[in-house]
């Protein structure tokens, strides 16, 4: 077995472009700093964290569909037939990698961002219990309505960290049983060619990146000022 | 059973069937102490939302009914409305075991519902935002001192 450093060395295509991957350790960071600020009542720091993380999602989802080929939704969320078909290869040790992710990496993708989503969503409504601090989005709604934001709102980060702990299980998993390291695919950005994939790198449009930080940036202030402009 | 056992076993059934009403009572009183203190939280939540709107109205609305809760919450912690089998309480022992200090801060709330409450009267956005942070640090002193987390 080839050791993973000659793996690096030998002829690499690109899986991840820059903005995937930027977007993947920024994400890291801003949920860690968000955990810490919220649990330090720092709640100036855990709303501008927040907003970041609002303003990465909205940039995700926008790049899902105007990305590189290995960006996009379409690309990596498959049918349940597929799920299963790459399940039972994994389970039966027949592993082929995929060119981005696999359909069952995608779905823990989608459940990742989803679960992220809705954790931002109930932040911007949530009030604490003296009414003091409370999300941009708090007086569209009562003093109970926001206590209900801010339950499901601790109740959701242990669905987060419960994901959180998948996903790095998983990766181990990768690294250690098919020797493939997907830390370093999403630093680099590339990986080892397989024979079924295309040739051609995915290529992501540098304006189609910047009009999506536009865009990101724009929403995440408007809705951190409770969309009074 | 000897005389003395049977006595005392007695003593203690009519002190049970005694207390259980006066239990009642104090769970009663500390239910209202907490809707209360709920409502509190809903009157500063207006405050907080008052000056994101610059809704005087709602403000002063506020502002009144929690310079109402200032006054009357030198009744809500009687003795023996403190946590024990059967009351459900965030308030903390602190406060009958350090009466001087909660005392203190009961009066704090007063002084700074009241100023709160005249700074609302005026027309002036930026210091009713000012004052409403004072007052808002006044509950989170005593609540960090007398009043268990609610994490």
């Amino acid at each position: 077995m080839t050791p993973l450093h000659q793996q690096e060395a030998s002829p690499s295509v690109i899986v991840w472009d820059i903005p995937v991957r930027l977007f993947h350790w920024m994400l890291v960071a801003l949920v860690a700093f968000s955990w810490w600020s919220g649990k330090q009542h720092v709640m100036y720091w855990h709303r501008l964290s927040g907003y970041s993380i609002l303003a990465l999602l909205i940039f995700r989802l926008y790049w899902g569909f105007a990305g590189s080929r290995t960006a996009r939704f379409a690309h990596f969320v498959r049918g349940p037939r597929s799920v299963l078909a790459y399940g039972r290869a994994l389970v039966g040790g027949r592993h082929v990698a995929a060119a981005g992710h696999n359909p069952m990496g995608g779905w823990s993708v989608v459940l990742m961002l989803t679960t992220l989503t809705a954790m931002v969503a109930t932040g911007l409504f949530s009030v604490d219990v003296d009414g003091i601090e409370s999300g941009p989005l708090a007086d569209y709604v009562d003093f109970d309505q926001g206590r209900l934001a801010a339950s499901v709102h601790h109740w959701l980060f242990s669905a987060i960290l419960l994901l959180v702990l998948i996903h790095v299980l998983a990766i181990i998993f990768y690294l250690v049983r098919f020797r493939q390291n997907l830390i370093g695919s999403m630093i680099h950005g590339r990986r080892r060619p397989v024979a079924s994939e295309p040739v051609e790198d995915p290529v992501a449009s540098t304006w189609a990146a910047l009009i999506g930080i536009v865009i990101a940036v724009g929403l995440a202030y408007a809705v951190s000022t409770g969309f009074r402009l | 059973m000897n005389r003395q056992t049977h006595s005392i076993a007695l003593m203690f059934a009519v002190c049970g069937l005694l207390s259980a009403p006066a239990l009642a009572g104090v769970v009663e009183q500390v239910k209202a102490r907490t809707d209360a203190l709920h409502q509190l939280g809903a009157a500063y939540k207006a405050v907080m939302d008052g000056t994101r709107a610059n809704d005087m109205a709602k403000i002063r609305a506020a502002s009144s009914q929690i310079g109402d809760a200032s006054r009357a919450i030198y009744d809500w912690f009687p003795q023996g409305s403190g946590p024990q089998p059967g009351i459900k309480t965030a308030a903390k022992p602190d406060i009958w075991a350090q009466p001087a200090e909660f005392r203190k801060a009961e009066d704090a709330f007063s002084r700074q519902a009241e100023s709160f409450q005249r700074v609302a009267a005026s027309d002036d956005i930026d210091a009713i935002r000012k004052q409403a942070l004072l007052l808002g640090a006044t509950c989170k002193g005593c609540h960090d001192s007398f009043r268990v987390p609610s994490d």
